[in-house]
């Protein structure tokens, strides 16, 4: 029993990872009718910006060739205790340059041009797929190639009650990732902007002609979504490392979970996280370590046959 | 700012950025910083080495017995006349730059390099390397080693990792270069699954070769049941493979066997398991990122039972992606150890050159001790000759008095592993600590000699 709730527990902090990792796919699907399959980049890029700006150790610090900073390191000492006030520094102004180069930029020079009302999504999903090879190798050569340690903004602490062991980190990714869903569903479902928002993605003309500023809710969407990554990037990088290739994994995982838990609904994100994360661990322990990563697949395949939509979703009609 | 000028200047920002990164000599890289001591694929532009004036530049070395590495002198070193074009000598890098033991390797070859260029080259020559990364992909290192023998090296210095070496040996051995890797899986130099590869050689332990010695120090210390946790690659299952029959012949019962796919972040259920079993000790076979992620959830779960492996169990990489201070207490066999007090004035000058790598290991030193080995033997052969160059490795002593730039005395055998003294390492307060001198096998005739 207590290696069960062990496992199921460190299931769920693993689950939260890619909980708070799926939650971008299913908002800008949600809101803008966008899927980006460069976004496991988009949660590794901001992590490694939080570390350059953040903290000194370990030592990464900002790319040469960055012409107005120009190689410094203007890294903030990681505390040895208490709060860790460099990570939070380094989160702090990763937000507005992510809002800029990961929801801004990224919808003005992908977005609006290839993704057109009642259009073809491919062409976006190809170029995302690139914009996602183009961020790994630019950071494998601007930055570093090897995996940066990276600290946990919960610290290392760790408690095991009646025998099971539960880190710090976890109980707050899980907390953390809880909260931050829970809220997005909020806004999206109870309040007047959010409503706005998800009318637009659902029908850009009639919400034009009830005076709802589509353009600007789209922006929103995106620039939620920038800060959105970021948060990830903070919470799941002391699990993961800071590595250029975090991506591929993280993105694949995240975008099985959004599937199963429904790939229209914000709280879907967080359902099909926690659930691929527990069944991992479930097949790992109790299988074998060589299905670990076969649970969770096998259960997408049943949900597309079953319940396309996903577990949480709702049945959506298209226009043909 | 329309969405048209925003493009163009997103598209100057990287171009800048990319031809700043081809430029600069010491940008970007984590390896590139101080270490140009040739150019590389990525662009560095040929430092200019200083003259070879046959001066000991250290003034630290007068009677050859430098054991750091440090040793620039090179007085007693033949005169000759560098028969390739430029007086250079190339040789090719496949390397892993995504994996602390491949960038390691790389920083321990350039070092190498550059204290042979200071101390006047190998028979006269300059030595020049061309780096190319392989992504710790199998695959790729296989295209990038067929490509590299292309540029008709004189040696092939890598891989490290064990996937990619099995793999990639194929194309050295067919255009017949030899290839000194850092890899420990013992199938690369099993002469029945390697087809007969005479061109590959190790700098550090086969998995085999270190298993004995490994296991003959955990019988000593009362071990009698022992789980096994490894990695789902030929590094891992190779090396669990050779470590199971050691227990097997030593007497030590084996218990639970778990593997574990390659990068896996979630050890979680694993170590559970671990937990739950009546074995005394968990001999562990990971590279360094899985070793980190254990480590950590190790002291998260307060697993008390000993832990037991190879070099990467200890690595300074592995205990710098760990949790701060869970990897205390673990130990390993180890080749090579680059905190051990035989290695510090080497080290000191490692750090030195590679100021940006934080956790040197037993890969720095491989890689060193790869460039030296390849020119001990040239220098014995009197030329470049790569078809004699097999059989003159085979079955060679190099003592540290031979060549001080080995750092330790080695004997290889007849299929390219190697044999030489040892040690026992724990971790203690964050670093790899020697408690204890494994004697060498010498068993060379037993090996093929």
């Amino acid at each position: 029993m207590e290696q069960f709730l062990q496992v199921t527990i460190s299931g769920l902090a693993t689950g939260a990872i890619f909980a708070i990792s799926a939650v971008g796919f299913a908002l800008l699907w949600q809101t803008a009718g966008a899927v980006n399959f460069a976004h496991g980049e988009f949660i590794m890029v901001p992590a490694v910006l939080i570390l350059a700006l953040g903290t000194q150790e370990p030592t990464v610090g900002i790319p040469d060739f960055i012409p107005l900073i120009g190689g410094a390191n203007i890294g903030v000492a990681l505390p040895s205790a208490g709060l860790p006030w460099g990570l939070l520094i380094g989160f702090a102004l990763t937000i507005p340059i992510a809002i800029f180069l990961l929801g801004y930029l990224f919808k003005v020079s992908l977005v609006d041009r290839l993704l057109q009302p009642g259009g073809d999504d491919i062409p976006l999903v190809i170029a995302t797929i690139g914009l996602g090879l183009f961020l790994r190798e630019y950071v494998h050569e601007a930055w570093f190639a090897t995996p940066q340690p990276f600290p946990s903004v919960f610290g290392n602490g760790f408690w095991r009650p009646g025998g099971v062991a539960i880190s710090a980190d976890d109980i707050g990714i899980i907390v953390a990732c809880t909260i931050v869903i829970g809220a997005l569903q909020f806004f999206i479902k109870r309040t007047y902007l959010g409503r706005q928002m998800e009318a637009a993605a659902q029908n850009a003309e009639t919400a034009r002609v009830l005076g709802i500023p589509v353009n600007r809710m789209v922006l929103l969407t995106f620039a939620i979504n920038a800060v959105l990554v970021t948060i990830a990037g903070l919470l799941v990088s002391p699990a993961i490392n800071a590595r250029w290739d975090a991506g591929i994994n993280l993105g694949l995982l995240a975008f099985t979970a959004a599937i199963i838990g429904g790939f229209n609904q914000v709280r879907g994100a967080l359902y099909g996280g926690f659930l691929v994360g527990v069944i991992q661990n479930w097949s790992g322990a109790y299988l074998s370590t060589l299905y670990r990563d076969a649970g969770p697949l096998l259960l997408l395949i049943l949900v597309i046959l079953v319940r396309p939509q996903g577990l949480f979703g709702r049945a959506e009609e298209r226009r043909i | 700012m329309s969405s048209r000028i925003l493009l163009r200047f997103l598209a100057l920002f990287f171009t800048f950025g990319l031809v700043t990164t081809a430029c600069s000599s010491d940008g970007g890289d984590d390896t590139d910083a101080a270490a140009d001591t040739s150019s590389s694929a990525e662009g560095d532009s040929g430092d200019a080495e200083p003259p070879d004036d046959g001066t000991d530049t250290d003034g630290t070395d007068t009677d050859g017995t430098d054991t750091d590495g440090t040793d620039t002198d090179g007085g007693d070193e033949p005169d000759a006349e560098c028969p390739h074009e430029n007086d250079t000598v190339l040789l090719f890098g496949p390397y892993e730059a995504n994996q602390p033991a491949g960038v390691n390797w790389r920083a321990g070859v350039e070092h190498g390099i550059r204290d042979v260029n200071e101390s006047g080259g190998i028979l006269g020559c300059q030595i020049d390397i061309e780096w190319q990364d392989t992504q710790a992909d199998p695959d790729i290192s296989k295209q990038v080693v067929a490509e590299g023998a292309e540029l008709d090296p004189y040696t092939i210095m890598g891989t490290v990792f064990s996937g990619s070496t099995i793999v990639n040996m194929v194309e050295a051995q067919r255009a017949m270069i030899p290839q000194i890797v850092g890899s420990e899986s013992p199938a690369i130099t099993d002469r029945a699954e390697n087809g007969d590869n005479d061109f590959i050689f190790r700098t550090s332990f086969g998995g085999d070769s270190g298993a004995p010695k490994l296991v003959q120090f955990m019988v000593e210390e009362g071990v009698e049941k022992v789980d096994l946790i490894y990695k789902n690659d030929e590094f891992g299952v190779g090396g669990a493979e050779a470590h199971r029959e050691a227990f097997e012949a030593a007497g030590i019962a084996i218990g639970e066997e778990i593997v574990v796919q390659p990068e896996q972040i979630d050890l979680s259920a694993e170590v559970s398991q671990l937990a739950a079993t009546d074995s005394d000790a968990v001999f562990v076979f990971f590279s360094e990122i899985e070793t980190g992620a254990f480590h950590s959830e190790v002291a998260v779960q307060g697993f008390e039972k000993p832990l037991w492996g190879a070099d990467p169990l200890t690595a300074g990489a592995s205990i710098e992606l760990a949790t701060p201070g869970s990897a205390d207490g673990a130990r390993s066999h180890s080749g090579v150890v680059a905190d051990a007090p035989l290695f510090e004035d080497w080290l000191a000058a490692h750090n030195e050159l590679h100021p940006d790598i934080t956790s040197v290991d037993h890969n720095n030193i491989k890689g060193y001790i790869g460039v030296y080995v390849v020119k001990e033997i040239t220098e014995r052969m009197g030329s470049f000759d790569r078809d004699a160059f097999p059989a003159t490795l085979h079955c060679a002593s190099i003592t540290v008095e031979d060549e001080p730039g080995v750092l330790l005395d080695v004997s290889y055998d007849a299929n390219g592993d190697v044999d030489r003294e040892s040690f026992i390492v724990e971790v203690v307060d964050g670093v790899a600590t020697v408690i204890a001198t494994v004697p060498p096998l010498e068993n060379l005739a037993d090996r093929g000699c």
